[in-house]
């Protein structure tokens, strides 16, 4: 129950920060800020910072907003490869590949639906919606009976 | 048609007794003559007439069958990513200059239709060419790109706002059959009007008017032939050289001119006109590109100009239609003054008669020929590339299929990339050798290691031949040594700042002999900690961790991240007496880099269907490889690696994080360097193809070659980020002591949280020491 509910807050979140940044905001206009992620914020060596996590990048956004419709019209190879273009733009975060886990999910493959939920957690920062959308999904697919 | 052979024949044997009765019969008396006999003439015209229709159905079944085959006959097209553009994009402008020229694409002001762009400093503006994606077509459309700090910083499509659009993707190759023709086959609807015209008018004028054969001509050119004393001169029509075509033979006998004038006329009975210039576009042979035959002009337009066809302009087509006679004779680059007189003399003719106008005509004869530097087609051109893609599609689809059925392959190669990859290749191995090196060759495999995307594969120096990058299994040395550590961080009993001794040891072999390992640098170092170790590659430490963790357990790991299976692992398996490509070398590290999410190496995205409809798609999808937490407390030791240890070398802009590893096989034959970025992963292999000594280690001979590619390419820096149970510490590089961050001895690593490590005093008194040993090395 709730992991349901975290899931639903989770996802509002996320469709609201989504909705948000396609429609109030210009994708062009003055050049979207390079994220935190592009340049990192101390020195060289380290290679352990965790970069601020911010929404997914406007173009990234934009297919994900087609993944969906291609997901209402129940056509997954669409929806897939829509997905994959958003993910490719913006690799690092884990919206897209959640979206693509609840894909897979949808389709009955769990052990890819595992997977990319596993990688959606992983770049996913531990106090965020995303990280525990991803939990509650891996919690879904560890109940399903294999 | 066999069946009227059959009754001829019949007749015939029935004839055959009746005669020799005749025969007896005319002893004694004067017998009736056979029809036959008195009408000899008409019957042999008669059995003539027959023999002719057999024939002529006979060619006309040949030539049909040809005909049609090869109308269908289609090479699959291999196409390389797009280019994406949004905002924040990594792109600088050279690179934008240098894939626009890939493509094909003209510089013009007034961006007069697709395929052209202007620059005004970081702006351009791009008139896109229309492309077909198996998600839709993109139309031609007008688009404005600005760049700043090399990442794209806003774009407009059609003069509105854009969030991503994508640019036509570039032609790289395509999957032909094995007689080694290569085509672009286009249809009725799509051969420029500008093309049609000139071909009629320099080969054939009075294409539309005749019926497979031109007497006039002939006539005109067995006069010329008469004059000259020998064949000089054909009178042959645009059909008559399709079925020469057809039949690739080159013997001019009076035989077989009469075939293919039959050929031609029964050709010109089937099909119309517009069918017959279509096919002649597509067949007619063109050039030779090594074992590549150029057929038709659409492969000849991207072979010469590097663009499609309907955008070459008048003095391009003259061009293209001045080879038709001769493509040796009148070679671009051997004979170019040649072919510009002819070019020259079509031109004019093409004025004449009011294909072009005189401004046109004028404008056309001022431009060079521009078809000399063939660098533009083969800067497109990538047969390594296209090997991968081939052996990844021969597993789903019938070779036939493959090579017929016009398949359009969209592939996951990165132009800039690739062209990056080879340049640098070529120029430090020429570096090498100038510095005393012997012949050498070598290797690159570029991937996106967070989808698993092969972007780039140079398989040797030089265009096609042996692919290195897929066939060339070396030993790959120490390259293994990350496997061998993260098989000991896997079993629990090691971190990266435990303590190993850096003595002497003997290993037992199978066989009862015994094995002592030896270190580079001949020396011991005695206690060290895993981190240090492994970067300096020190062999005798790593076999001693080797072993201590089990030779199964290391091989079991190898097999685990994709590499190759070892049933029976030896104790040199440690320092990597095992072979792997390149290409599998770039699947483990891939593991590596992923942090044990693996996407698997993939090189294909979609292939689209001769008809357009039918996809079969090469989704993304995720393995599961390798313990996170073990691999990143590796990680941060093969960050540590390209900091201090062999992998210093590097020359990588300022806060480009990488992790990478050096390998250098027994007598100096193979060097390697694989490592990767956030977002770019690179191995490179240096050798010879007779595995002689090259006197280069991994970081003189691969190394630079990497830097330079990774460098240029990646604009992320390596992140790790903590796994749960892990944190990242700071520990002294030389005594694996713990220390402040600040200190310059400190390396950061990922340890298991529940260890406790001794605490240094202040920076731990052998920091001066590492440093001193550092600028020694630095200046060896």
């Amino acid at each position: 129950m709730t992991t349901k509910l975290y899931r639903m807050l989770a996802l509002a979140l996320v469709l609201a920060v989504c909705a948000g940044c396609s429609l109030t905001q210009p994708p062009v206009e003055g050049a979207p800020e390079p994220r935190a992620t592009e340049v990192p914020a101390e020195p060289a060596a380290s290679g352990t910072l965790e970069p601020e996590l911010g929404a997914v990048h406007p173009a990234a956004a934009q297919f994900l907003a087609d993944a969906r419709n291609w997901r209402k019209l129940n056509n997954a190879p669409r929806a897939a490869a829509s997905m994959e273009r958003a993910i490719r733009i913006d690799p690092r975060h884990p919206e897209p590949w959640l979206e693509l886990a609840r894909l897979r999910l949808d389709g009955g493959d769990f052990s890819q639906a595992e997977n990319l939920a596993l990688k959606a957690r992983s770049l996913a920062p531990r106090d965020s919606a995303w990280f525990e959308a991803a939990e509650s999904m891996l919690v879904a697919i560890s109940a399903q009976p294999r | 048609m066999s069946k009227k052979r059959k009754t001829s024949k019949k007749k015939a044997a029935k004839r055959k007794p009746a005669r020799r009765a005749t025969a007896r019969k005319t002893r004694k008396r004067r017998p009736a003559r056979a029809w036959w006999r008195r009408h000899w003439i008409l019957s042999s015209l008669g059995v003539a007439t027959i023999a002719f229709a057999v024939w002529a159905l006979w060619l006309d079944y040949q030539i049909t069958a040809r005909f049609e085959t090869r109308r269908w006959d289609l090479p699959a097209r291999v196409y390389a990513q797009p280019l994406e553009l949004y905002a924040g994009r990594r792109l600088a402008p050279d690179q934008l200059v240098l894939h626009l020229q890939q493509l094909g694409y003209t510089v013009d002001a007034s961006l007069s239709g697709p395929g052209s762009y202007r620059r005004d400093g970081a702006r351009f503006d791009i008139f896109r060419r229309a492309a077909e994606f198996w998600d839709g077509t993109e139309t031609a459309r007008r688009l404005t790109v600005r760049l700043a700090d090399d990442r794209v910083a806003a774009l407009t499509v059609a003069g509105r706002d854009a969030a991503v659009v994508r640019l036509d993707p570039l032609v790289i190759g395509s999957l032909f059959p094995a007689h080694g023709e290569d085509r672009i086959v286009l249809g009725p609807d799509t051969v420029p009007a500008l093309l049609a015209d000139t071909l009629r008018l320099v080969e054939d004028r009075r294409f539309e008017q005749h019926h497979g054969l031109d007497m006039r001509a002939i006539m005109r050119a067995a006069l010329a032939n008469l004059r000259a004393g020998g064949i000089r001169q054909g009178g042959s029509t645009l059909t008559q050289q399709l079925v020469k075509s057809y039949f690739l033979t080159n013997e001019r006998t009076f035989r077989r001119k009469v075939r293919e004038a039959v050929m031609a006329v029964l050709l010109e009975l089937r099909y119309d006109k517009r069918e017959i210039l279509t096919a002649y576009v597509n067949e007619v042979y063109l050039g030779q590109d090594g074992a590549r035959a150029v057929h038709g002009f659409g492969l000849a337009s991207q072979f010469y100009f590097a663009r499609p066809l309907a955008e070459l302009d008048p003095a391009q087509v003259a061009t293209l239609v001045a080879l038709v006679r001769g493509p040796s004779f009148y070679d671009p680059i051997r004979f170019a003054d040649r072919l510009r007189e002819r070019r020259d003399r079509i031109l004019t003719s093409m004025a004449e008669t009011g294909v072009i106008d005189a401004v046109a005509r004028d404008r056309a004869m001022a431009t060079p020929l521009a078809v000399a530097d063939r660098s533009a087609s083969e800067a497109a051109y990538f047969p390594a590339f296209v090997d991968v893609v081939r052996r990844q599609l021969e597993r789903d689809y019938d070779d036939a299929d493959l090579r017929r059925e016009g398949l359009a392959i969209h592939t996951t190669l990165d132009p800039l990339a690739q062209a990056l990859a080879l340049t640098e290749l070529d120029a430090h191995l020429a570096r090498l050798e100038a510095a005393g090196a012997p012949a050498l060759q070598g290797a690159v495999v570029v991937a996106d290691p967070r989808v698993g995307e092969l972007q780039a594969l140079v398989g040797g120096r030089g265009r096609g031949g042996f692919n290195r990058a897929l066939d060339a299994r070396r030993q790959v040395g120490s390259l293994i040594k990350p496997i061998v550590y993260l098989a000991a961080l896997e079993s629990g009993d090691w971190h990266m700042a435990s303590s190993i001794e850096d003595a002497p040891v003997e290993i037992a072999q199978e066989n009862g002999s015994l094995w002592s390992p030896q270190n580079f640098s001949g020396n011991h170092e005695g206690e060290m900690p895993l981190v240090r170790a492994l970067a300096e590659s020190v062999n005798v430490a790593s076999v001693r961790v080797g072993m201590a963790t089990g030779l199964k357990r290391i091989a079991a790991t190898l097999r685990q991240l994709g590499g190759p299976e070892i049933e029976q692992p030896y104790g040199s398996l440690t320092l990597g007496a095992v072979e792997m490509s390149p290409v599998e070398v770039a699947n483990v590290y891939l593991s590596l880099g992923s942090g044990g999410l693996r996407p698997p190496l993939r090189a294909v995205r979609e292939v689209v269907g001769g008809d357009g409809n039918t996809v079969q798609r090469y989704p993304l999808t995720i393995d599961t490889v390798a313990d996170g937490a073990a691999l990143y407390a590796l990680n941060t030791a093969l960050v540590a690696t390209m900091s201090r240890g062999t992998g210093r070398a590097a020359v990588l802009p300022q806060g480009l994080v990488a992790a990478g590893k050096t390998g250098t096989t027994n007598d100096f034959r193979d060097a390697w360097f694989a490592g990767y970025t956030g977002d770019r992963l690179g191995v490179v292999w240096v050798g010879t193809d007779d595995n002689s000594p090259t006197g280069l280690t991994g970081s003189r001979g691969a190394l630079p070659v990497w830097s330079a590619v990774i460098g240029e390419l990646s604009g992320e820096p390596l992140r790790l980020s903590v796994p749960e149970g892990m944190v990242a510490a700071s520990v002294d590089y030389a005594t694996g002591r713990q220390v402040a961050a600040r200190c310059d001895n400190a390396v950061t690593l990922g340890l298991p949280e529940d260890i406790r490590l001794d605490a240094a005093r202040g920076c731990g008194g052998r920091g001066v020491a590492v440093r001193a040993l550092d600028w020694l090395r630095d200046r060896l």
